[in-house]
C-alpha cells in the first residue's frame, strides 16, 4: 500500500497540524437514508468552525446527483461536489460525485475513478484510510447506511489520531453501518445526529487550546506520571515507546475528553478509572488489513514461502508468528498464503499461525474472524471464495483457515516469545518503539526463530539493531532471514521488561580511579592544601566531594551514615550550614556566616562558613561550595563575679550581648524561613505520599484480583491438562485398540485420501494389491490388482462424491470371492477426508453356500419322499411329547391331519400303549439307547385300535431331543397270528379229544371182547364210525352236519342190492359238530346190532329212519325213530354191553327208548336242538 | 358191569382210591365213561357229570374228596365248578385237550394239568395224589 510513509514515516507523523494552516478534516460517511440525515446534520451545524466537511455516500454511478444543491439550501458553508481537484478550504463543504472515489492530500482533494468492480465498492473505507494517511487529526463520522462500509476506515482514522463519531443506531433509519462502525470497539462518540453535530463544532474549537505542552515546555515529570499510571492500571509500560506517537494519542484523549492540559488529563487519569484502560485502547491501536503493503506480500509469496515448504519433511510443521497482530488480519493473509501453497505443491505438511497482540478486544475480533464486506478492496476474489463464506454484510472466515491460526494475548516485550518460528511478520510495530526497545524486540523475534527462519517487518522499519542477527534478503519488501545457524549453541532468552518499576539511577556517578594524576589535578591539589578546607556539596545537599582537610569540620551524628552535608557537619555548624545551602541552592545566593564558636579539642575557635553556589549559568545551581575559614581561639570569658573586672567591662559586655542579640535574631529569622521552605516540602511530600500511597493501594488491589485471577486460571489450567492426559490416555488407548482392531479382522481395509492415494492399508490387502508399507501416500491407480473389478476407483470417486456406500461381491483372478465395501471416510468432526475400501475374503462363504443350497435341495426331496410315502413317519420331541412332524402316510393310519397332529402329545394323541411294558419305560430306553424297535398299540381318530411296529430314532437338533418314529401297521397280520394260535389250540383240543375218544372206545371195546379177532373186528368198525362222522364234519369244516347225510354215510356199509332196505326221510336238521360224533357212533351201534341180530340179518328186513323237529316249550325238539321191519323178532340184549351204554347214554340230553317188538326192534330219540348256534371257533 | 375175559385186567392198580368219592366232569360220553370205569377199577366211588350247571349241583353234595375236570365243556368252561370245589376245600385235577388253557394256568398255578389223552394209571395216580395231600 502506498500509505506507509505519511503514517509512520521515521515513524514520527506531523505533531502540529495547527502550523500547517491546513483545515480541519471531518470525513462524513452515510448511505442509505443518509440524505435526511445530512439536512439534520448540516442544520445543527454551526456555519463558522473552522473545519472541512467531506461528505461520502454511495451514488448511483450511471446518475447525476444534486446532493450538493440539497445540502446547500442546509448551511451557509460553500457546498462543492468535487471535480477533479479542489484546494481544501475552513468552511467548505466537499461532497462526492457518482461513480468516483475521493482521495485526500495535505492540501487538496480529488476525486479519482474506482479500481474495484461495482458492487465491491466502499468509497467511504477509501476515503477515511486516505484522510488518515494525511490527516492524523482528522474526524470521521459514520451516519445512517446499509452495509459496513466505514467500518475498516474508521479504524484507520482513529489510528491516525483522529476521533470517530457515530450516530446513534437506535436514531438512523438504517442502523447496519453504525452498528458496524461501533463493533470495531474504537468509536469515541455514539450521538443523535444533532448532538454529533454540536460534539464536533466544539471538538474542532477546543482543538487549537490542548496543548500538551505547557507552555512551550514539555512537562515530562507529568508525562513519566501519567504513563506510570497506565501501567498500574493495565500493567502496559508505554515508557519506552516512541515518545511522540505516545503524546499524539495522549492529546486525542485530552481532546475526547475535553481537558485542556497535561496536568488536567492526569488528574482526569487519576479520577476515573476507565480513563486508563481508554487511553490504552487508543495507545494500542493500530491499522491493519489483509494483504497490506501487497509487494512485500508477493515479495513474501514469490521468494520466502516456497522456501519454507522446500525445507519442510512431510509431518513437519510450518510454524508462522504475527506478533502485533491486532484484528488477525495479517495473520489471516499469511495463513491464506500458506495453503495457498500448501494446495499447490500437494503437500501435508501441517501449517500452525500465531497471532498475537496486546490488544483483548482487537483478538476479539480477530478470534471472531468476522470482517466487514469491504475486504474485497484487500482481498481477491478467488480467496473469498475459498477462504470466507459470505454472511450478510460481512465475511466469515471459513473452518479451513480459522483452524490454523491461534491467536493470543501476548506481549512481545514483556512475555517469554513463542519458539521455533519459521517465519515473523513483524510489521508496524517496531516503529512505536525508542531504540533500546528495538534492540530488545529484534533480539526476541531472533530468538524465537529456527535457525534460518525469515522476518518481515514494516516499510519504515529495519531489524538492523542489534547488528548481526539479520541478514537482509530484500531490502525493498524488508524480508530478512535469521543468521543463525542449525548447530549454534541455544541462544539465552533475551532479558525482557520484567517489573513495573523502572530503574532507579545510582547513588551518584560512579568514580573511576584515575591511574595517574594529571597537572590540573597537582595544580587542584596545591590550591586545595592552601585554601580553606571546602566540601562540594550537590542540589540535593549530598556531600559529592570533600577537601583533604575538611575532615576536622565533619563529625557525622550517630545513627546510619548519610551523605547529607548538614548530617556530616559538626554540630555547631549545622544551622548556618542548612540556611546558607537553602539559600545557595533554592535561591543561587552566595552567604559568608557570623563567626561561630567551634570548640576543637577543648579550644573554642572562630569559624566562618563561606557558601556559594557554583556557578554555570544556569536559573538553578546543581551544586554549591562549603568553604570554612577559621579565626584565633577565643579566650575563655572571665567569670562575672569577678568584681575587678566588672566596671572594666560592662561596656564590652553590653557590645557583646547586643551582638548576640543580632546573631540570635538573625538565626531565628533563618529557622523560621527554614521552617516554613520545610513546612512546603512536606506538605509536597505529603501529597506525593498520598498519590503514591493510593497506586500503592490500587496496585495493591489490582496484584490481589490478578492473584485469584491467576489463582483460577491455574487451577483451569490444570484441570485442562488433566483433562488433556485423559484425552491423551484415550487417544493412544484408541491407538491400541485401532492397531489391534485392524491386526484382529482378518480383512484388508484400505484408506484412501480424497486423491485417491494410498494413507494407509491392513495386511490383507496385500492378497489383492502388491503393496508394501513404503507405498503409502502412492496413488492407488498406480497398482495393478487381482480382482476381476475395473470399477473399482470409478466406484470410488462416486463414494467421494455421493456419499452414498458401495457394496459388491467380487470375484478374483485366483478364484477368490471378496465382498468389497466402499464407504466415505468420515473424521470425527464430520468431514469427509477420503474413502474406506473393506476387502473380505467370502471364498469359504460362497462354498459354504452353495453347499448348503444343494443341501437343502436334497434336504426338500427328501422331505418330500417322506411326506408322500405312505409309510407313517412322523417326529416328536423327546421332552415334552409334542409331535412336530406328520406325513401323510400318518394321516391315512390315523386318520389325523396335520394340521390336528401337530403339536399335540403324541402319546395323549394315540392313546399309544406297549404290550408288555408300558409307554414310561419304552421312553426310558430310547432315552438311554438312542433307539427303540418294538410294537405299540395306538388308536385313530375313529378310534379302531391298530398294532403298529415302531422304530424310534432319538436325534439332538438344536439342543432339543427329536423322536423319528416310523410305524408299520401290524394290525391285520396280528389277527391272522391270533386265529393261527387259536386253530393251533382248537386243533390239538380236537385230536387229542379224538385221541382220547379213540382210547376210551378201545379200552371199551376191549372190556366187552372176547378174543383180540373179537376186538380188532369192533374196535374197527367203531373206529370207521367214528371217521365217517368226522368226514362229515370235515365237509362242512367241522361247523356241523346234516343228520340225514350222517345218517346215509353210517348206513353205507349196510347197503345192499335191494333198493328198499333202507328208507331215511326227515327235513334238513342241522347238528352240531359234537352231536354229529355222537350221533354217528350212535347210528352206528344201532346199524351194527341190526346187522347182527336184528332186520339187517336177513335180506328181506327193512330199516326205516325218520325224523322230525317240532317247537316245544319254546324249544326244538328233535324226535328220531329207527324202525326195523322183516327181520327176527327183536329181543332185548342178555347183557349190557358197551354198545347199549352207547346207545342209551351217547348223545347228551337226549332221551333213547328202545322197544324189542316181534316186527323188529324200533328206537325212538328225542333231543332239544340248540335254538340257534353259530359255528365259530372262536367261543 | 364188567366183562370176566382177560383183557380187562389192564389197570393194575386196584383199590388204590378205595373209600375216596371222585367228582369227574367230561362232556363226552365216551370218554367220560372211560374216566368212570378208570377210577372205579380203582376203588373210587363216582359221581359224574357232563354240565357245568349239574357239576355245580353235585359239588355241593357232601362227601367229595377229589376231582377230576374237564376244561371245556360244550360251549362253556369248567370255572365257576374249580372255583366252587376250591372254596369247599375239595382238591382237583384238570384233564384236559388243550395245551394252552391260559386262563385256566393263571387262575390255578398250583393246580395239576393232566394232559388228554393220559394213561389210566396217570390219572389215577393224580386222583391218589390228591387224596393224599
Amino acid at each position: 500500500m502506498e500509505e506507509s510513509d505519511g503514517k509512520s514515516g521515521g515513524g514520527e507523523p506531523p505533531g502540529d497540524y495547527a502550523a500547517s494552516n491546513a483545515p480541519v478534516i471531518v470525513g462524513i460517511g452515510a448511505s442509505a437514508g443518509g440524505i435526511q440525515t445530512l439536512q439534520a446534520f448540516f442544520q445543527a451545524l454551526p456555519d463558522a468552525t473552522g473545519a472541512a466537511f467531506v461528505v461520502i455516500v454511495h451514488l448511483d454511478p450511471e446518475s447525476h446527483s444534486d446532493l450538493a444543491s440539497i445540502l446547500a439550501a442546509r448551511t451557509r458553508m460553500p457546498v462543492v461536489q468535487v471535480g477533479a481537484t479542489e484546494t481544501l478550504e475552513p468552511n467548505h463543504v466537499y461532497v462526492i460525485p457518482p461513480d468516483r472515489r475521493l482521495h485526500i492530500t495535505d492540501r487538496e482533494i480529488s476525486a479519482v475513478e474506482f479500481d474495484e468492480p461495482r458492487g465491491q465498492r466502499a468509497p467511504i473505507d477509501l476515503f477515511f484510510r486516505s484522510l488518515a494517511e494525511r490527516h492524523g487529526d482528522g474526524f470521521a463520522v459514520i451516519l445512517t447506511g446499509a452495509g459496513s462500509d466505514g467500518a475498516v476506515g474508521v479504524r484507520a482514522v482513529k489510528e491516525a489520531g483522529g476521533i470517530i463519531l457515530v450516530q446513534d443506531p437506535g436514531e438512523a433509519e438504517y442502523p447496519s453501518m453504525p452498528r458496524s462502525a461501533i463493533a470495531t470497539g474504537i468509536a469515541d462518540f455514539v450521538l443523535p445526529v444533532r448532538e454529533l453535530a454540536a460534539r464536533i463544532a466544539e471538538l474542532v474549537r477546543n482543538r487549537d487550546s490542548v496543548s500538551i505542552t505547557d507552555g512551550g515546555q514539555f512537562n515530562e515529570e507529568l508525562l513519566r506520571r501519567i504513563l506510570a499510571h497506565v501501567r498500574v492500571r493495565t500493567g502496559h509500560d508505554f515508557s519506552k515507546y516512541k515518545r511522540p506517537t505516545v503524546l499524539r494519542r495522549i492529546a486525542r484523549r485530552m481532546q475526547v475528553s475535553r481537558t485542556d492540559n497535561l496536568e488536567q488529563y492526569y488528574d482526569l487519569l487519576r479520577d476515573n478509572v476507565d480513563e486508563a484502560q481508554a487511553l490504552l485502547g487508543d495507545l494500542l491501536i493500530s491499522v491493519t488489513t489483509f494483504f497490506r503493503d501487497r509487494e512485500a506480500f508477493e515479495a513474501l509469496t514469490v521468494q520466502v514461502i516456497p522456501h519454507l515448504f522446500t525445507e519442510k519433511q512431510a509431518g513437519d510443521t510450518i510454524r508462522a508468528w504475527v506478533p502485533g497482530c491486532a484484528t488477525g488480519e495479517e495473520a489471516y493473509s499469511i495463513a491464506m498464503l500458506l495453503l495457498e501453497e500448501a494446495s499447490r505443491r500437494d503437500t501435508r505438511s501441517a501449517i500452525q499461525v500465531f497471532g498475537s497482540d496486546l490488544d483483548v478486544r482487537a483478538l476479539a475480533i480477530a478470534r471472531e474472524g468476522r470482517f466487514p464486506a469491504a475486504i474485497v478492496a484487500d482481498v481477491s476474489e478467488d480467496r473469498l471464495r475459498r477462504f470466507f463464506t459470505r454472511e450478510g454484510d460481512h465475511f466469515r472466515v471459513r473452518r479451513e483457515l480459522r483452524d490454523i491460526v491461534l491467536f493470543a494475548s501476548h506481549s512481545l516485550l514483556k512475555d517469554p516469545p513463542f519458539s521455533r518460528m519459521d517465519l515473523i511478520s513483524c510489521r508496524n510495530l517496531l516503529i512505536y518503539l525508542d531504540r533500546e526497545l528495538q534492540q530488545q524486540a529484534c533480539t526476541t523475534l531472533h530468538y524465537a526463530m529456527v535457525p534460518g527462519g525469515f522476518l518481515l517487518v514494516g516499510a519504515s522499519e529495519t531489524a538492523d539493531n542489534p547488528p548481526g542477527l539479520f541478514r537482509n534478503v530484500d531490502r525493498k519488501a524488508r524480508i530478512y532471514q535469521s543468521t543463525a545457524q542449525p548447530g549454534d549453541k541455544p541462544r539465552l532468552l533475551p532479558q525482557l521488561l520484567g517489573g513495573l518499576r523502572p530503574r532507579e539511577h545510582g547513588f551518584g556517578p560512579p568514580v573511576t580511579p584515575s591511574a595517574a594524576l594529571s597537572s590540573a589535578a597537582l595544580h587542584r591539589q596545591a590550591l586545595e592544601k592552601v585554601a580553606p578546607p571546602s566540601i562540594l556539596v550537590d542540589h540535593t545537599q549530598r556531600v559529592v566531594h570533600l577537601s583533604e582537610t575538611a575532615g576536622r569540620y565533619l563529625q557525622p551524628s550517630g545513627g546510619p551514615l548519610s551523605g547529607d552535608a548538614v548530617d556530616l557537619i559538626r554540630h555547631e555548624l549545622r544551622f548556618e550550614l542548612r540556611a546558607a545551602l537553602h539559600r545557595a541552592l533554592d535561591q543561587g545566593e552566595p552567604t559568608l556566616t557570623t563567626p561561630i564558636p567551634v570548640s576543637f579539642n577543648g579550644t573554642a575557635h572562630r569559624v566562618y562558613l563561606q557558601v556559594r553556589p557554583t556557578d554555570n549559568g544556569e536559573a538553578r545551581p546543581r551544586h554549591a561550595l562549603v568553604m570554612f575559614i577559621e579565626g584565633e581561639a577565643i579566650e575563655p570569658l572571665p567569670h562575672a563575679d569577678q568584681p575587678l573586672e566588672r566596671d572594666r567591662s560592662a561596656d564590652e559586655t553590653i557590645r557583646r550581648l547586643t551582638d548576640e542579640l543580632a546573631l540570635s535574631q538573625a538565626r531565628l529569622r533563618t529557622t523560621r524561613e527554614e521552617s516554613e521552605a520545610a513546612n512546603e516540602e512536606l506538605r509536597a511530600a505529603n501529597e506525593e505520599l498520598q498519590s503514591i500511597n493510593e497506586e500503592y493501594r490500587s496496585t495493591s488491589e489490582e496484584l490481589e484480583t490478578s492473584k485469584e485471577e491467576l489463582q483460577s486460571i491455574n487451577e483451569e489450567l490444570q484441570t485442562v491438562n488433566s483433562e488433556l492426559k485423559l484425552k491423551l490416555e484415550a487417544v493412544s488407548r484408541a491407538h491400541n485398540d485401532l492397531q489391534n482392531l485392524m491386526a484382529a479382522t482378518d480383512f484388508g481395509t484400505l484408506f484412501l485420501d480424497s486423491g485417491m492415494r494410498i494413507k494407509r492399508f491392513t495386511e490383507r490387502v496385500t492378497d489383492v494389491f502388491s503393496l508394501t508399507p513404503s507405498d503409502e501416500g502412492r496413488p492407488l491407480a498406480d497398482f495393478a490388482h487381482q480382482l476381476e473389478y475395473d470399477d473399482l476407483l470409478r466406484d470410488a470417486r462416486a463414494v467421494l462424491a455421493h456419499l452414498a456406500p458401495i457394496r459388491r461381491e467380487i470375484h478374483s483372478r485366483n478364484g477368490r470371492w471378496y465382498d468389497i465395501r466402499l464407504r466415505p471416510y468420515r473424521t470425527v468432526e464430520d468431514k469427509i477426508d477420503g474413502v474406506v475400501i473393506t476387502f473380505v475374503d467370502v471364498t469359504e462363504r460362497r462354498h459354504v453356500e452353495e453347499a448348503l443350497r444343494e443341501s437343502e435341495q436334497a434336504l426338500r426331496q427328501e422331505k418330500r419322499l417322506v411326506d408322500i410315502s405312505r409309510e407313517p413317519i412322523f417326529v416328536w420331541d423327546f421332552d415334552d411329547g409334542a409331535i412336530r412332524e406328520w406325513n401323510r402316510g400318518c394321516e391315512e393310519l390315523y386318520g389325523y391331519a396335520r394340521e390336528e397332529a401337530l403339536g399335540k402329545r403324541k402319546e395323549n394323541l394315540l392313546a399309544t400303549s406297549a404290550p408288555g411294558s408300558s409307554f414310561a419305560t419304552v421312553k426310558a430306553r430310547l432315552g438311554d439307547e438312542g433307539s427303540w424297535n418294538g410294537e405299540f398299540k395306538q388308536r385313530t381318530k375313529d378310534g379302531r385300535e391298530v398294532i403298529v411296529e415302531s422304530r424310534l430314532q432319538l436325534e439332538s437338533v438344536d439342543g432339543r431331543q427329536l423322536v423319528l418314529e416310523s410305524t408299520r401297521n401290524i394290525t391285520e397280520r396280528k389277527r391272522w397270528e391270533h386265529r393261527q394260535h387259536l386253530l393251533l389250540g382248537e386243533l390239538t383240543h380236537r385230536v387229542n379229544n379224538t385221541l382220547t375218544l379213540a382210547q376210551s372206545i378201545a379200552h371199551q371195546t376191549m372190556r366187552g371182547s372176547e378174543s383180540i379177532e373179537d376186538f380188532g373186528e369192533r374196535f374197527e368198525a367203531r373206529l370207521l364210525a367214528l371217521a365217517r362222522a368226522h368226514s362229515v364234519l370235515i365237509g362242512t369244516e367241522w361247523k356241523g352236519g346234516d343228520l340225514g347225510t350222517l345218517v346215509h354215510s353210517e348206513l353205507a356199509p349196510y347197503a345192499s342190492d335191494n333198493p328198499q332196505r333202507f328208507t331215511v326221510k326227515g327235513e334238513a336238521v342241522w347238528l352240531p359238530p359234537d352231536l354229529v360224533t355222537s350221533f354217528g357212533l350212535v347210528l352206528h351201534e344201532l346199524a351194527t346190532n341190526a346187522a347182527k341180530y336184528g332186520a339187517l340179518s336177513h335180506e328181506s328186513g327193512t330199516l326205516n329212519v325218520s325224523w322230525q323237529a317240532n317247537h316245544r316249550n319254546n324249544q326244538r325238539l328233535l324226535t328220531i325213530i329207527w324202525r326195523e321191519q322183516g327181520g327176527p323178532p327183536a329181543e332185548p340184549p342178555t347183557a349190557r354191553g358197551f354198545g347199549s351204554s352207547l346207545i342209551e347214554k351217547g348223545i347228551p340230553n337226549a332221551t333213547v327208548k328202545r322197544e324189542f317188538r316181534a316186527e323188529g326192534m324200533v328206537c325212538t330219540i328225542e333231543l332239544p336242538l340248540p335254538e340257534t348256534f353259530d359255528n365259530d371257533l372262536v367261543d | 358191569m364188567t366183562s370176566s375175559t382177560k383183557l380187562n385186567s389192564w389197570t393194575g392198580s386196584d383199590s388204590l382210591l378205595k373209600g375216596a368219592r371222585v367228582l369227574v366232569v367230561e362232556d363226552d360220553f365216551l370218554i367220560l365213561m372211560e374216566l368212570e370205569a378208570i377210577l372205579s377199577e380203582a376203588g373210587a366211588d363216582i359221581a359224574s357229570c357232563r354240565t357245568v350247571k349239574d357239576a355245580l349241583a353235585l359239588a355241593e353234595t357232601n362227601g367229595l374228596t377229589a376231582a377230576v375236570l374237564d376244561i371245556r365243556l360244550g360251549r362253556e368252561t369248567i370255572a365257576p365248578v374249580a372255583r366252587e370245589l376250591a372254596q369247599r376245600g375239595i382238591p382237583f385235577v384238570f384233564y384236559t385237550g388243550q395245551i394252552d388253557a391260559d386262563a385256566m394256568r393263571t387262575e390255578w398255578p398250583d393246580r395239576r394239568f393232566v394232559p388228554k389223552p393220559a394213561q389210566p394209571r396217570t390219572i389215577v395216580k393224580a386222583v391218589a395224589d390228591l387224596l393224599h395231600h
